[in-house]
């Protein structure tokens, strides 16, 4: 048995990223198609404010966390969709009014600015046993929601307005999308940290999206991308003597350069052919 | 921590002089054997202003209450639970130093921000400050014996940048500190921990002492009694220490940060910290390895752990051999965090073809689309204005309009896609707020937002989501190429591209795409926005001739909004003419030169030829 999987911690950490590579790029995915990617800042700044207030008030961070990223997500949809804000300055509003609660609460309260740290920058090695049974949940809800409406949430990355007309109820899944983006993003940020799980959402999507041609392929590709950057990571994490988050996500960057290399090559070879 | 350490002493002192380290002073419960018993109430009478002395950390302020009695007010900065290491002040925190008669730190890095803050303050630092434990590498007493005590972790530790600032401070009051700057070079690479070894804690219990009686003088005494009693209390400490720690069966012990260098190295025990010198520092997965490697070869059983950091990162090191330990060690943890204070519709007519098949209007009342004194504002602009139009079965309406006419948004309020401020619309006789029989209407919007994404659809992919008729359960894997979508693809000639992605096709072809998506539908209302224009010549006559064959051949009722007055003269069965208001609406050959000329603010002249109206 290889020593990385020697450690219970290690699993843990490999199924936990694992989970959180698959998950991120599979809701990731309607959401670059939309141009919406700052959502996943947004939402994960969102959940900072409720970890610190979940610190502050001595209730579990992780649910108050949860219900800030599910309020924030309903807040943002809200604004956009009535057109009251444009999509990006609506995210920017909420974006900052959290963080600008979170700073404040963290300077009211007594006691949790390293934990913080944790939560800033992942803690994929102290990732519990309820950590996975939570993303294990989160999966499956994931699972049945892209299966059932995959066709519905690619029409509305589409074209809003003609998903609207072909019938598709585009309030409601964009509100359903948002929240559990905010689900993942929560989840996810106790594994890669508030500050980087944004790019676990993105990038994976963006390799998916050079490599693979046609919407399903583009999707498995993106979570292919996802999965492998993070137990590459993990692994280059483990025997590298790395930190976990950045290296998963500087993984999945790499991939991006190597797809966008392979592409050029391709044309190149194609260009020559013809010649 | 420490099955090796047997005894409960040493366990309780550690735990309290931890929470000295993560500032956590809420209940800093006296043990009755580790910490020495309160100070004797002073003899003589309470001068009438006490001294104002600010320190950073707790144990400091401990020290200070201590050895000063009442005749000094102790406050503290780093309040209980934040880590001295990561702490920032506030501008009430800076305030307060400001008005302080002695502030005393720890320094050696402990308070990276204490120079910026001193430097903030300028002239209205406090005139005195002294950093306790720089004292003790000035006395000399933190020497050789100090420079391998197993701080190899300390890659996390920030180093202070603002020494020399600080530095400035202290030389105001410590004539003696020649050697500041040499201590300064020590500092940069000693671990500020120092307080935890109750032989460093006596010298700066008398470096307070000392300072205290340089500024208050006339309390000389009595600061010297009761330093002495501290002083006293401390070396009881140590001798427990000696003597509980005589007797181990391990020597190592297990911290989350590398806090007890000095202790381990007093009393010959190994620390292994989790984390490094500061709490801050994750520690990497090879680090974490290590120490459950270490866990298992020497059979420990406990991690202590600060209230500051959270058990998650020991619970990690934690193995299963151990779980029989796990209640035990619960409530050891438990006892030590209370130490530290922490506890504190409409049905659709049947499709009998598989493949394209458009079904002939027969709506009942024959109005497949109907505006009835609809207004419509955007914001305070009016866009339309008490527009009443029927659009009948069958009808080729063209709207015509100058830009900003209203007509694309006439178009938006008949599909529900905007709705009116005042007035109906009616879908197939049905208000357009209940209406949900949107298979029967096909749209071709002007562009998609998916031409600007890179949307990795195939055509085909696209096509076939046209045909959506409300979510199915596992559309993820259903085939795209299908009869239906194929044959739509032949009716607008874009079968050669099928397997492309949407993005790699230029505006005139997804133009076409688009409109093979609506068609797949089979829809019986077909509304198109300026379908024609970003389609070259030939691209126009092509789309043409296919709504031409659509609307006569199978009754297609279609709607189109365009800029392209001939082509919609010579093509549409019916004109509407915007400008806000509808100002015109009748079959083409009615529409003269002068109305349109009105119409676009410019002379227009219209040339219908009759011969191209002979298939109607």
């Amino acid at each position: 048995m290889p020593a990385i999987l020697q450690y219970e911690f290690m699993i843990r950490a490999l199924i936990g990223g694992m989970l959180v590579g698959i998950l991120a790029p599979a809701l990731g995915m309607f959401i670059v198609l939309r141009r919406f990617s700052l959502i996943a800042e947004t939402l994960s700044h969102v959940a900072l404010m409720g970890v610190a207030i979940g610190m502050a008030t001595r209730t579990l961070p992780s649910l108050t966390a949860l219900a800030a990223a599910s309020i924030g997500a309903i807040i943002v949809e809200q604004l956009r969709s009535r057109g009251r804000l444009p999509g990006d300055v609506a995210m920017a509003v909420v974006l900052y009014t959290a963080l600008a609660v979170a700073v404040v609460v963290i300077s009211f309260a007594e006691g949790f600015n390293v934990d913080l740290f944790s939560f800033l920058f992942g803690s994929i090695l102290s990732v519990s046993l309820l950590d996975l049974w939570l993303l294990a949940g989160l999966a499956a809800v994931v699972v049945v929601f892209v299966g059932v409406f995959f066709v519905d949430l690619a029409q509305i990355a589409f074209d809003d307005d003609l998903a609207r007309v072909n019938g598709v109820p585009v309030g409601a899944l964009n509100l359903a999308l948002a929240v559990l983006t905010g689900a993942v993003i929560t989840l996810s940020m106790r594994v890669v940290g508030v500050l980087l799980v944004g790019a676990m959402l993105v990038v994976p999507v963006l390799v998916g999206l050079r490599v693979a041609k046609g919407l399903r392929a583009t999707f498995a590709a993106s979570i292919a991308a996802g999965a492998f950057s993070a137990i590459a990571g993990l692994v280059a994490a483990f025997y590298l003597d790395l930190a976990a988050g950045g290296a998963t996500v500087l993984t999945a960057i790499l991939l991006l350069v190597l797809a966008n290399i392979w592409v050029q090559l391709r044309k190149a070879a194609a260009s020559f052919r013809k010649v | 921590m420490i099955r090796g350490i047997k005894f409960a002493t040493p366990l309780v002192a550690l735990a309290l002089l931890l929470a000295a380290c993560s500032g956590d002073a809420a209940t800093p419960t006296p043990s009755p054997t580790a910490t020495p018993t309160r100070p004797a109430p002073t003899p003589t009478p309470a001068p009438p202003e006490k001294l104002s002395v600010m320190t950073t950390v707790y144990p400091l302020a401990y020290f200070v209450e201590r050895v000063g009695g009442d005749l000094v007010e102790v406050e503290n900065l780093v309040k209980p639970g934040v880590d001295a290491h990561d702490f920032e002040p506030t501008a009430e925190d800076i305030q307060r130093v400001s008005g302080a008669d002695l502030l005393v730190a720890n320094g050696l890095a402990l308070e990276p921000w204490m120079g910026r803050m001193l430097e903030a303050l300028g002239d209205d630092a406090p005139s005195d400050v002294i950093e306790a434990a720089r004292v003790i590498i000035e006395s000399g007493a933190l020497g050789e014996e100090d420079e391998d005590e197993g701080h190899d972790e300390d890659e996390g530790e920030e180093e202070e940048e603002d020494h020399g600032d600080e530095e400035g401070e202290e030389e105001e009051d410590h004539g003696d500190e020649g050697e500041g700057e040499e201590g300064e070079d020590h500092g940069e690479e000693l671990d500020p921990h120092v307080w935890l070894d109750p032989t460093y804690a006596v010298l700066q219990a008398e470096a307070i002492r000392d300072a205290l009686a340089t500024i208050d003088s006339a309390n000389r005494e009595l600061y010297h009694d009761n330093a002495a009693a501290l002083i006293a209390d401390l070396r009881t400490l140590h001798d427990e220490f000696t003597s509980g720690l005589a007797s181990c069966r391990h020597d190592t012990f297990i911290t989350s940060h590398a806090a007890y260098g000095y202790l381990a190295a007093r009393y010959g025990l190994e620390q292994e910290g989790i984390a490094g010198l500061t709490t801050a520092a994750q520690p990497s997965p090879q680090r974490l390895a290590e120490i459950v490697e270490e866990v298992k070869a020497d059979g420990l059983g406990y991690v202590l752990v600060e209230p500051i950091v959270g058990d998650r990162l020991a619970q990690t090191g934690r193995t299963r051999p151990h779980s029989r330990h796990r209640e035990r060690d619960a409530e050891r943890v438990r006892r030590a965090r209370r130490l530290h204070g922490a506890d504190a519709g409409q049905p659709r007519q049947p499709q009998a073809c598989p493949g394209v098949c458009f079904v002939t209007n027969s709506s009942a009342n024959g109005a497949v689309l109907e505006w009835d004194r609809v207004t419509f504002h955007y914001g305070v602009g009016l866009a339309v204005d008490d527009v009443s139009l029927r659009v009948e079965a069958g009808e080729f309406a063209a709207v015509l309009g100058p830009n900003g006419s209203g007509k694309s948004t006439l178009i938006k309020l008949a599909l529900g896609i905007l709705r009116p401020t005042g007035g109906a619309v009616r879908l197939f006789g049905q208000g357009i707020d209940g209406f949900s029989d949107w298979v029967r209407v096909g749209y071709v919007p002007q562009v998609v937002s998916a031409v600007w994404s890179g949307f990795p659809a195939t055509v085909t992919e696209t096509v076939a989501h046209g045909a959506y008729r409300g979510t199915s359960p596992l559309a993820i894997f259903r085939r795209s190429e299908r009869p239906d979508v194929l044959a739509a693809l032949e009716a607008v000639n874009m079968t050669h591209v099928k397997s492309k992605r949407l993005s790699e096709l230029s505006l005139g072809q997804q133009q076409r795409v688009l409109l093979a998506r609506a068609l797949v539908r089979n829809p019986e209302l077909l509304v198109l926005d300026e379908p024609a224009a970003s389609v070259d010549v030939s691209g126009e006559e092509q789309l043409y001739t296919v709504l031409r064959d659509l609307n006569r051949d199978r009754g297609l009722t279609i709607v189109l909004v365009s800029h392209d007055i001939g082509a919609m003269l010579r093509e549409a069965s019916t004109v509407c003419c915007m400008n806000c208001s509808l100002v015109k609406h009748g079959p083409p050959h009615e529409l003269t030169s002068d109305e349109l000329s009105a119409l676009y603010g410019l002379p227009v002249d219209a040339l219908i030829h009759d011969a191209l109206h002979e298939h109607r």
